[in-house]
């Protein structure tokens, strides 16, 4: 029978829970203040997303996910139709004040009563309320320990502040902390000028700025040692996140690129790439570390872009098909975009013949032996990429008469 | 007797209605017979042209018969393939059951002919449609065909369909025609693509189809990239402006992209990495396209742009465009040609008409007919330039042609092609010399005039360069006083274009020389067309002449003209008074060799003294009310900024509180250097620390409310 009634409970309740909504963000500021809750704005696509209606009906507006967020959120719609009326261009000047736009709708962003963006969810990231409800869990999760820290900071004072206000702005995304609690980040410089607890250049780093104002200019200013001090002054900072870590990295190769130390540069490139192998930058450096080291293997009796360097590089072709008997060829390059320096016959890893470009005579190998089953007969060419690497060209072998 | 007579009558005039069936294709092809289908379709045509009529009573009325349309439509397939290329597609093992089908289709063959682009013999269209078709075939790929026709077009064009097909020759670019065909018809059956896409004809779909980033990239913008319409124009901001990579490599280099070439596609690449126009552009305008949005990329001095298709005519430019010189666009490189086609395709029974009536002509036959099929043409739709072209070419041969029948094709030809006067003059270039052949110079000096008033009234094109382009070609005609007559003439009917008259005042600065004594043509001819306009203006609109002048000079970005214009009107420039503090800053004063220009200008702008506003004597200039007006200095070289120094004007200073200052070394691209919340009287700004390089600097006021701006000295100085 309790049981019975319990279930009943429920099931009323479940029926009966209002989720607050607001008309525009102003509205939705106001309600989540006075209600003590956070915003969960709906960036819509009305008329022009067949999708964002989808999302709007099914996902968002499921009795599950009303039912889980009635007492954590304030929900607004924030619409971007196509077509605009006088109604819809007095609305968007009033939603004006929510300043975050993202580039692919719809999306549902969750900001606190202030107003200030800590997560966002796109639709295509969330098809179904059970998805988007995890994703709203896990931004939960972390606007939730970060307030505890800043609960904690009230309690302190100076750089102790500092360091528990930076540890608290880490729960969330950083794009967030840095762009949207530029108060926070502010007040942490205020405690900590010097920086003695490092979270302030986590929170104030601009990679770009660093890269071209910092490191560049110095390089250009023949200053490439100071260069790599700020670099490494920066890397020794442990609060700074892996991308940032990576960021600093490719700036300190920029470096020693430009220094003409290209073994210190790839070994900081090995070093970018472990810090996070599987993120971009990570990847980026691998790329970079194999452009740059090993020879070329070429796909066929051809070369495009992908297979240029910057500097003279060996590239290789297995050219059994080519040079299976005994005599001379020519080795002719039909194109443009490749400035060869040499052709060489290596035959299992040794060079036999090799042949050096010069002005008007054509490049020419010779095959002593007549090469057995077994032979690896590889043709290496020494050449680099010239103008913007968008050449092409084939290879020609044929006999010489 | 009587009945017998009116029966015979009857049966007679039915007969000559009633029309032998036209040639069936499948029989021929079973064959391999092109040539003789084509011959076949040919005599039909013509015909069952004369059965309707006689020549333009039969070329309109045929063209209204369906039957007749197929076989003009196959007719036209044949031609523009050719022989060879037809004869390749009979031996593949599909090719005769596509062309059966294909050249039984008159809808499909209209779209796959009529997109505006030449088809010519030997490129790989009708393959590529074949090809498509073995996708797609039956009922349902009929709502398919336009966008096959625009894939199979867009792929075997001339220059940009060979660089499409080259670049999917490397492994790195995913994509062929089959692919891109099945993104987009997949995309369309699941809603992803804009609504517009729905109803598009072939010609538009080009647009959309001609990405030259591969599908992987689509398909990510796809995913990725989801924003209403008007926001694709600013879509291009989604990547960070930077002009070298992570790594220190430049955009401007061969090695930007290698870090993220294996791992991305070419849109997250460069979203990842960044990039300058070209980059930022061609993402705005793909991500368009991956929506089904019609869009392009253009060239620009020094700087890439791009433009999103709205609706049909309508095209917004994002970061900078829609002007510029397009990077596809079937009748020309240039946004003139991109409007003169939207005017000529707009109606789509109007266009349709044109395009068989251009059809018509193609079918070998007597100049008599050829012409009236081409005067069809030209008159069935407005700006149709492949029309006009040929009629021009044909009329050239026409010995029967006199002065006087080139002066009314030009009067046809200038009503039709209304505000698309580049086109217009493109198009009179074809023939002028037949037209003034016996002209003397008072006759060529009219009609040259004549062309001007007509070119002054149409589209204010920027990236045309119609003082080199026409009026230097009509200059030509004279010697060097009448030249001078028909310069000062011609400024005296652009006066009411401001563009026209910036354009034609830059010419005039730039190529009219010096007389004996060394003064400045230019300023002679301005000083002429000021007399000239005294008697029917008055005093102060003679004011208001040397103001346009000047003003236009700002407008055309001109700095020759902005120098002649303002030193012509040294004289009415006025005393500004005494500066209200000391302007002195760091660097060398470079601005006083520059020009300004304004958002705005206003009834209590002061042009004649422009010039004392960035050489530090002093002067004023006044825009509208605006929430955001702005003052451009453009310096005559690239420098390294040391301070600028800004002076208000005495009087309303509460007008510029909030403001910040950019500098740009393309024109299109800013840079802040300095904000002011409440800018003082005079504002100096050193940055002689960081000396960014500046080609272009500008001052822009924040008023939320709106306001004026207003200032008496906007100084830049150089390190």
């Amino acid at each position: 029978m309790r049981f019975l009634c319990y279930t009943l409970l429920s099931i009323v309740a479940h029926a009966q829970v209002a989720v607050t909504t607001a008309t525009d963000w102003p509205d939705a500021v106001a309600k989540a203040k006075a209600e003590s809750k956070d915003i969960a704005v709906l960036l819509d696509g009305s008329d022009w997303s067949p999708i964002a209606t989808s999302f709007r009906q099914q996902v968002v507006g499921s009795n599950a996910v009303r039912t889980a967020t009635a007492k954590t959120y304030v929900w607004v719609t924030i619409d971007s139709p196509e077509r605009e009326t006088e109604a819809t261009t007095a609305l968007a000047e009033k939603n004006k004040p929510f300043g975050y736009r993202p580039w692919n709708l719809p999306a549902v962003v969750l900001a606190d009563a202030e107003g200030r963006v800590y997560a966002s969810v796109a639709g295509s990231e969330a098809r179904d309320s059970a998805t988007l409800l995890a994703n709203l869990g896990v931004a939960r999760s972390a606007i939730d320990r970060m307030r505890a820290k800043l609960t904690e900071a009230t309690k302190l004072e100076g750089a102790r502040k500092a360091n528990v206000l930076g540890a608290a702005l880490a729960e969330i995304d950083s794009k967030f902390a840095r762009d949207q609690f530029k108060g926070l980040v502010q007040e942490i410089a205020k405690l900590d000028p010097n920086d003695t607890t490092g979270w302030r250049l986590r929170y104030e780093f601009d990679d770009l700025s660093f890269l071209e104002g910092t490191v560049l200019k110095l390089c250009d200013e023949k200053k490439v040692a100071e260069a790599i001090r700020e670099c490494d002054k920066r890397l020794a900072n442990n609060r700074i996140t892996p991308e940032q870590r990576q960021q600093i990295l490719a700036a300190r190769f920029a470096a020693l690129r430009r220094s003409g130390k290209p073994v210190e540069a790839l070994n900081t490139l090995a070093q970018l790439q472990s810090v996070d192998p599987r993120s971009e930058l990570g990847k980026g450096a691998r790329n970079l570390g194999i452009f740059h080291s090993q020879t070329v293997k070429l796909r066929g009796w051809f070369w495009d872009g992908w297979d240029m360097r910057p500097d003279f590089t060996a590239m290789e072709i297995d050219a059994r098909s080519k040079l299976s008997s005994t005599g001379d060829y020519f080795v002719e390059f039909k194109g443009w975009g490749l400035e060869v320096r040499s052709v060489a016959l290596v035959v299992n890893g040794k060079e036999l013949s090799v042949s050096e470009s010069r002005p008007r005579q054509p490049l020419r190998i010779r095959v002593d032996a007549t090469p057995r089953s077994t032979d690896s007969i590889i043709l290496r060419i020494q050449a680099r990429g010239q103008g913007w690497y968008d050449g092409r060209g084939t290879i020609e072998v044929r006999k010489a008469e | 007797m009587r009945c017998l007579s009116l029966f015979i009558i009857c049966i007679c005039a039915v007969a000559g209605f009633a029309q032998t069936a036209a040639p069936e294709p499948g029989a021929y092809l079973d064959k391999r017979d092109v040539a003789g289908l084509r011959a076949a379709l040919a005599t039909w045509i013509l015909s069952r042209e004369s059965q309707l009529g006689s020549l333009q009573e039969g070329l309109t009325r045929a063209e209204q018969d369906e039957v007749y349309r197929r076989a003009l439509a196959a007719h036209e397939i044949l031609r523009t393939a050719g022989d060879e290329s037809l004869n390749t597609l009979l031996g593949k093992s599909d090719g005769i059951a596509f062309l059966r089908v294909f050249l039984n289709d008159t809808a499909w063959m209209e779209e796959y002919l009529g997109t505006g682009w030449e088809l010519k013999p030997g490129t790989s269209g009708l393959d590529i449609l074949r090809r498509l078709h073995a996708i797609d075939s039956g009922t349902n790929a009929r709502k398919r065909h336009a966008l096959m026709a625009a894939i199979a077009v867009t792929y075997s064009s001339t220059n940009y369909g060979e660089n499409l097909t080259r670049m999917a020759e490397s492994p790195s670019f995913k994509s062929t025609p089959e692919t891109r065909y099945k993104l987009y018809r997949d995309a369309q059956d699941a809603g992803y693509l804009h609504k517009m896409f729905n109803g598009m004809r072939a010609w538009e779909i080009c647009f959309v189809v001609s990405s030259n980033c591969d599908d992987e990239a689509l398909l990510w913008m796809l995913q990725n990239v989801n924003v209403p319409l008007q926001r694709y124009t600013d879509a291009c901001w989604a990547v960070r402006y930077q002009g070298v990579n992570a790594f220190g490599e430049t955009v401007q280099g061969p090695l930007f992209y290698v870090p993220g070439r294996t791992n991305m596609n070419w849109a997250e690449s460069v979203l990842k990495q960044g990039g300058v126009c070209g980059s930022l552009s061609t993402f705005g305008a793909t991500a368009a396209r991956a929506h089904g949005i019609p869009a392009y990329t253009c060239g620009q001095p020094g700087h890439c742009a791009y433009a999103v298709r709205h609706t049909r005519g309508k095209w917004v430019g994002g970061f900078g465009g829609p002007d510029g010189g397009t990077h596809f666009s079937p009748w020309g490189g240039n946004y003139a040609y991109v409007l003169a086609l939207e005017d000529a395709f707009a109606n789509d029974t109007k266009a349709d008409k044109a395009k068989r009536h251009l059809w018509q002509a193609s079918v070998a036959s007597p100049m008599e007919r050829t012409r009236a099929a081409l005067s069809l043409a030209t008159g069935a739709t407005p700006s149709l330039i492949t029309a006009w072209k040929s009629r021009i070419e044909l009329l050239r041969k026409d010995s029967s042609m006199n002065q006087a029948s080139w002066e009314k094709l030009y009067t046809e030809m200038a009503q039709s092609f209304g505000k698309n006067n580049k086109p217009l003059a493109e198009a009179l270039a074809g023939f002028e010399d037949k037209l003034i052949e016996k002209m003397d110079t008072e006759a060529k000096l009219a009609f040259a005039l004549r062309v001007q008033a007509d070119i002054g009234n149409g589209v204010e094109n920027w990236s045309w360069e119609m003082d080199d382009e026409l009026f230097a070609r009509h200059a030509k005609w004279f010697s060097e006083d009448d030249k001078m007559r028909f310069y000062v003439q011609s400024l005296c009917l652009q006066v009411k274009s401001r563009h026209f008259f910036g354009k034609l005042a830059d010419w005039g600065a730039k190529n009219l020389g010096k007389t004996a004594d060394g003064i400045p043509r230019f300023t002679q001819a301005l000083a002429e067309v000021v007399r000239m306009k005294a008697s029917s203006l008055g005093k102060d609109a003679l004011k208001d002449l040397t103001k346009q002048a000047i003003l236009a000079a700002e407008q055309a970005h001109s700095q020759d003209a902005f120098d002649a214009s303002t030193e012509a009107a040294k004289g009415i420039s006025g005393d500004h008074g005494a500066a209200r503090a000391d302007l002195t800053s760091s660097g060398k004063l470079v601005s006083d060799s520059g020009m300004l220009w304004l958002s705005t200008t206003s009834g209590w702008d002061q042009p004649w003294s422009h010039r004392g506003i960035i050489d530090g004597s002093g002067g004023t200039f006044h825009t509208e009310n605006e929430k955001a007006p702005s003052a451009t200095v453009q310096l005559r070289e690239t420098i390294e900024l040391s301070s600028v120094v800004i002076e208000k004007t005495i009087g309303n200073e509460y007008r510029l509180k909030r403001a910040k200052i950019e500098v740009s070394t393309d024109g299109a691209t800013w840079f802040e250097v300095a904000q002011t919340e409440n800018c003082p009287d005079v504002w100096k700004v050193e940055l002689v620390d960081k000396a960014p390089k500046a080609r272009w600097v500008r001052l822009t006021a924040d008023n939320p409310n709106g306001d004026y701006l207003h200032l008496r000295s906007f100084l830049v100085r150089s390190k």
